[in-house]
């Protein structure tokens, strides 16, 4: 029964996370014209799902065991079943609250913080581990900056070969393929390098990079081909900005695919830890446990259960498809002047950014990855704005969802403790 | 998540280049209802009005895209100048029309050739004005890219050009209104020395709405 209730609230956060986080990735192609809101709805849904299933094991670990000092729980285990319960209610909650007062959060900071909460109601300050903690704040400092980096350095490679050219619409057909083997080749170097552990596939260095220069290959073979008979129309920037929109919508997809492997943890890392933990005092009843449960917890619990990642999956796709639409035909007007090449660097570095974290196993925030590289295309062009208010009101945003989470989940803990102990 | 879309907003080139499409609306309603009073027909002030708000909707939305985005590629303070010295044409026909509503006066035959000389080249300035608008939306697409930027100060000068011809034939048009004392009474020669100094204005909005763009390229 609590188990149903846990998974229950996994698919709750997910379809939150879904929904909320879905415009960062589609927003721009649709805004852009790249992407039809049916088409963005549709590759979000197969990209989010498959990052999850195949890339999200890594970081629901992270979350799971990492931030808590588990030794401290040796006693009770249920404690932590409950203190990671109200973690993702935490988080769910403050997720839909913001999302119904329309303020930009990071789903990864709600559960980040919703965790922190949650071992400081329970042991105390001894509980977190502020190690990972720390290297945690750091990355999340450090990858907007890295983000923007990436799309300023693609945004003036796009502004220098092509736009800058005479003939820009030819320059596009030469340089086209090449970007798209880029994508390729990274989205498959991440994701089957030492991966796909969960599909059992763990491949070395040389297999992965062949295989992934053949994806990359066969990629912009196809893209050339489709170029090659492509004649401009006279308007040189419509004409690339057209050509870009395929670009755009393979770096979309790339980043549907690493949000799915980096967020289905923010989900699906509490449950893990809940199921592992009840499948402990399980044993531990039967007197039948192999060591410690920090062992348990660590090693002798091996992968992620493949229903968990598609529970967390599945919770995302009904996001997408339920609220996602309406966020994205509500910002579908609103955006930047994103244009599809703007786009496509925004895209390709958020994504890249997002992917790399995922398999380092640090929770990113995909939302705070893709406002610091749109910025960093926004600085490739110039600044002669920066809002300094608007800048202000977003880091409050940031800085908010921590000490608002943590607190809603010791709020939680302290009014459903003795309610979930006796369901456990 | 809505909220974190509002940090980049329109492009505000665009939404000064759709103000500018609803400017260029004003002038022609106005234009349009000048010669109906000229010919002494019914005209409908109200129309202009009414197109001269919808110009001042969208002025106010560029104004909040600015001060709601997070950045821009362009300085505030140009991008509302600009938008606003646009608005001035449309203000400029509105005050056309509500003075016409005021009085008839019969118009010379000297007086309506130089009127129609005033329109006619107003005309050239306000679509030389409108490819450089679009020229411009070009070169910000292009992300600054120099090669887009190549026909802009020619079209600058060309409206820059368009100005002194209509302060010409303003100033020829002025000898003849104050000349025309045989004709008309001392308060038809002050409203129709006003008509044309509203008339006059448009051109002058455009030659400064040219030389805003030209300032914004230069940095």
């Amino acid at each position: 029964m609590f188990l149903i209730l846990t998974l229950l609230l996994c698919f709750y956060v997910a379809w939150n996370i879904g929904a909320n986080d879905v415009g960062n990735n589609m927003g721009t192609p649709v805004s852009a014209g790249s992407l039809s809101f049916k088409n963005a709805v549709l590759i979000a849904v197969i990209f989010e799902f498959l990052g999850a299933v195949l890339v999200g094991g890594y970081v629901v670990k992270t979350i799971s065991t990492d931030i808590l000092n588990l030794s401290l729980y040796e006693g009770d285990p249920r404690i932590l079943i409950i203190a990671m319960f109200c973690s993702l209610l935490a988080s769910g909650f403050w997720i839909t609250i913001a999302t119904v007062f329309k303020m930009p959060v990071s789903t990864t900071h709600s559960i980040i913080g919703a965790v922190v909460g949650a071992g400081l109601v329970t042991v105390g300050a001894g509980a977190i581990c502020w190690a990972k903690i720390k290297l945690i704040a750091i990355s999340w400092l450090v990858s907007p900056f890295l983000g923007g980096l990436i799309s300023y350095i693609i945004f003036n490679i796009y502004k220098y070969l092509i736009f800058n050219k005479d003939d820009p619409f030819i320059q596009l057909k030469r340089i086209a393929p090449f970007f798209v083997f880029i994508v390729i080749f990274t989205l498959a170097m991440a994701t089957i390098y030492k991966g796909l552990k969960n599909l059992h596939l763990n491949l070395d260095l040389v297999p992965a990079l062949l295989i992934s220069v053949a994806a990359g290959a066969a990629g912009a073979v196809f893209t050339a081909i489709r170029m090659k008979n492509k004649k401009a129309s006279g308007d040189q920037v419509n004409d690339v900005e057209d050509f870009s929109k395929p670009l755009h919508v393979i770096a979309a997809s790339y980043e549907c695919f690493a949000h799915g492997a980096n967020d289905v943890a923010n989900a699906v890392g509490p449950v893990f830890g809940i199921i592992m933990l009840t499948k402990y005092l399980k044993y531990k009843a039967g007197s039948d446990i192999p060591g410690s449960m920090i062992q348990f917890m660590t090693c002798s619990g091996g992968g992620i259960p493949p229903y968990i990642l598609l529970i967390g999956a599945a919770g995302i796709v009904l996001g997408i498809t339920t609220f996602g639409k309406n966020v994205m035909e509500t910002i579908g007007k609103r955006i930047t002047e994103i244009t599809p090449s703007r786009g496509f660097a925004s895209g390709f570095a958020t994504a890249t950014t997002v992917l790399l974290g995922s398999r380092l196993g640090c929770p990113l925030s995909s939302t705070h990855i893709v406002v610091g590289t749109v910025a960093g295309v926004g600085i490739g062009r110039g600044i002669g704005t920066l809002n300094a208010k608007v800048l202000l009101s977003i880091f409050m945003s940031w800085f908010l969802t921590l000490p608002v989470s943590a607190g809603l989940c010791v709020l939680l803990y302290l009014l459903l403790k003795d309610i979930i102990i006796r369901l456990i | 998540m809505w909220a974190f879309f509002n940090l980049f907003y329109k492009s505000p080139i665009e939404l000064i280049n759709e103000h500018f499409k609803v400017v260029s609306e004003v002038y022609e309603l106005a234009k349009l209802n000048f010669n109906c009073w000229r010919e002494g027909k019914e005209f409908n002030y109200e129309v202009v009005d009414q197109k001269e708000h919808e110009a001042d909707i969208i002025r106010e939305k560029v104004s909040e895209v600015i001060t709601t985005s997070l950045m821009s590629s362009l300085r505030k303070e140009d991008i509302l100048s600009l938008v606003w010295v646009q608005d001035e044409i449309a203000d400029a026909c509105q005050d056309l029309m509500h003075i016409l509503d005021f009085k008839r006066v019969k118009l010379t035959p000297e007086m309506t050739e130089k009127f129609r000389q005033i329109f006619e080249i107003t005309d050239k300035a306000m679509t030389e004005y409108s490819a450089l608008l679009n020229n411009f939306y070009n070169f910000s697409r292009a992300d600054w890219a120099p090669r887009y930027k190549r026909v802009i100060p020619q079209e600058i000068e060309n409206i820059s050009k368009f100005e002194k011809d209509i302060d010409r034939v303003k100033h020829s048009l002025g000898k003849i209104i104050y000349n025309s004392e045989s004709t008309h009474s001392a308060i038809e020669i002050y409203f129709i020395s006003k008509m044309t100094i509203i008339i006059d204005r448009t051109s002058n909005e455009l030659k400064r709405a040219a030389e805003r763009i030209k300032r914004m390229i230069a940095k």
